[in-house]
């Protein structure tokens, strides 16, 4: 286990958002949180970025409570990307992704070395010179990927990659793209934690899925445990078929009918 | 495919910064040369050289005594105020996460000129205080009113450890008026005499510069100055939003606060000296993102150069337009940074 959120709730504008939620996010596995809007998705990834603090329970990152960690080595160690960047200046894409090497200290040709490298991964080698406000949304969101890919770059033990709906700004191919370099990077001894709006996306790349409901942690599990219309039906209110595909193996869920046709 | 071809690669920073301290020299140079006494760069020079015991040019008094009590002062000063207004410029607009962010735009400025004005109209009605200490009242008054501003600022537009920019703009309009009107009626009260000083203050001027002047508000300048050059990276990381920062291991509330703190003193300071000379802290970082890219470890440091260089520029304008008479230097830079300022307006379509 490297990263643990222990029974924790939140409490957000006097309203409970999350109540009572115990997951981990073990190193070497993509899990995937999903659940309707308001589920309380984003809020547990703010609570496992730090950036919220939880009302009850804790969040630990390798067995030490977070608060005990220096925010600088926490740094090192974890990386988040948000849902959308308001980066307003001329940066260079280069640029952007070396702000990524800031909690390491390393030197400036390593720094160079890592954001080149990372660009690549994201499929944007070429890119270092241009201007990051010249590029497409789709393109912004990648390079903030690389940057964040460049912040945990080196192979060291305990690592965490938290992902809030990093599909949003991207087309069908970068969709695929992006999840799969998010399940190599788990594979390469990260913790991985991808928020998800589409289910088959999660079906497809998720080694566990987490499934919120109203600040509830509903189910987690594999993908066939959680993706099965008896556990879905009653989260997200909708009918839905869920088939199974022989090879390569997968599922893919189907809703079967428009929201405003069910009753009640 | 648009690359930032035009821009100084990092390897050729160094080669960049050595030009613009030779700009800076030459601006000082012609500012040291310049003036109603006919005195070339090259005796200017040679005087200077002659007072600190370099040399003999058998320079008169009346030159000795224009150059270092009234050319050279003046040098300084537009150093330290053009030095501390684009400093003041740079930290705002990374603490803002906006380049229109200036600190005469979101009311820093004009609290420290109701602070200063204060002491104007009302220190004759105080019981008597020592020199020394009146000396001080100035600077320290703009400073508290800069930093009244900041701190009112930051209040209103932060919620959630998080600071709402939309807000934080428009409070700042507010408390730009509200400081001005105040101004205004300290105006309205104040006497004959202190209403020149006010009106001559309030356009902006280097015609303080005395050695006394300065002894008190250099060293307040150079320190802060250096604190602002430790706020370069935690700023960078807050270009990319707050919450990043907070991943990337920085400690958000203490940059701000901080950043607050130094542009408090750095305009404070500057607009006890001179008044309000706007636009400074607008022009220069932008000129210099222009040339190096928002890095504040470029931008900082080379905001040190082209801020003194720029109102040395602007002080000789002001001094040889309208000679023998002299144009206030606040509204020489407000005749450049108005029409600037609304380029950027109709260019970047905000």
């Amino acid at each position: 286990m490297t990263l643990a959120l222990e029974n924790v709730s939140l409490r957000r504008g006097g309203r409970t958002v999350l109540q009572d939620v115990r997951l981990e996010l073990p190193t070497g596995a993509l899990t995937a949180l999903i659940g309707p809007n308001g589920a309380g998705k984003s809020s547990l990834l703010e609570l496992a970025s730090g950036t919220l603090q939880p009302i009850a329970g804790s969040v630990s990152l390798a067995g030490r409570l977070l608060e005990v960690w220096s925010p600088g080595e926490l740094a090192t160690k974890r990386a988040v990307l948000p849902q959308s960047s308001s980066l307003a200046f001329d940066f260079s894409v280069e640029e952007v992704v070396q702000l990524g090497r800031m909690p390491h200290w390393s030197s400036k040709q390593d720094d160079v070395r890592i954001a080149a490298a990372a660009l690549e991964r994201v499929g944007l080698s070429g890119f270092e010179r241009r201007s990051y406000l010249e590029l497409s949304g789709g393109e912004r969101q990648r390079v903030q990927l690389a940057r964040v890919l460049a912040q945990i770059w080196e192979e060291t033990p305990n690592r965490v990659l938290l992902l809030d709906e990093p599909t949003a700004a991207l087309d069908l191919v970068h969709q695929h793209r992006t999840l799969a370099l998010a399940r190599r990077i788990a594979r390469e001894g990260v913790a991985v934690a991808v928020v998800l709006h589409d289910l088959n996306l999660a079906a497809q790349y998720a080694d566990r899925i987490a499934l919120l409901d109203r600040g509830a942690l509903v189910r987690v599990g594999t993908p066939e445990e959680v993706l099965r219309p008896p556990v879905l039906e009653p989260v997200f209110h909708i009918p839905v078929d869920v088939m199974e595909l022989a090879s390569p193996k997968r599922r893919l869920v189907l809703v079967r009918s428009e929201p405003d046709e069910r009753k009640s | 495919m648009t690359t930032l071809a035009r821009r100084w690669r990092s390897e050729d920073r160094r080669t960049a910064f050595v030009a613009l301290a030779v700009a800076l020299t030459i601006a000082a140079a012609i500012a040291l040369s310049s003036g109603a006494a006919s005195i070339g760069a090259a005796r200017s020079f040679g005087v200077l050289l002659d007072a600190i015991g370099v040399g003999d040019i058998g320079a008169a008094p009346h030159e000795r005594a224009v150059i270092l009590f009234v050319r050279l002062p003046r040098v300084v000063l537009a150093v330290l105020v053009g030095a501390a207004l684009a400093q003041a410029g740079a930290l705002m607009q990374g603490l803002f996460r906006n380049p229109l962010a200036d600190p005469s735009l979101v009311g820093i400025s004009a609290g420290a000129a109701l602070g200063a004005s204060a002491v104007i109209v009302l220190e004759t009605r105080l019981p008597g205080l020592p020199a020394f200490a009146s000396k001080l009242l100035l600077p320290a008054a703009a400073f508290a009113g800069a930093q009244i501003s900041g701190i009112v600022l930051h209040r209103l537009s932060s919620a959630d450890g998080r600071t709402q920019v939309t807000t934080m703009l428009l409070a700042g309009i507010a408390i730009n008026a509200m400081a001005l009107a105040g101004t205004s009626a300290l105006t309205y009260v104040a006497t004959d005499e202190q209403l020149r000083t006010l009106t001559f203050w309030a356009m902006g001027s280097l015609g303080a510069a005395t050695w006394e002047n300065l002894s008190v508000a250099g060293p307040l300048l150079v320190v802060s100055i250096a604190v602002a050059s430790t706020l370069a990276r935690p700023l960078d990381a807050m270009l990319l939003g707050e919450s990043e920062a907070h991943h990337l291991g920085i400690d958000v509330e203490r940059t701000k606060r901080r950043a607050l703190l130094t542009t408090s003193v750095l305009v404070g300071t500057a607009v006890a000296l001179c008044g309000i000379v706007g636009f400074v802290g607008l022009i220069v970082p932008h000129l210099v993102r222009q040339a190096f890219g928002p890095g504040h470890r470029f931008l900082l440091p080379a905001a040190l150069l082209v801020g003194p260089a720029l109102l040395l520029v602007a002080d000789v304008v002001a001094r040889t337009v309208v000679a023998p008479a002299e144009l206030p230097i606040g509204v020489v830079t407000a005749l450049v940074g108005g029409p600037f300022f609304l380029s950027l307006l109709k260019r970047k379509r905000l």
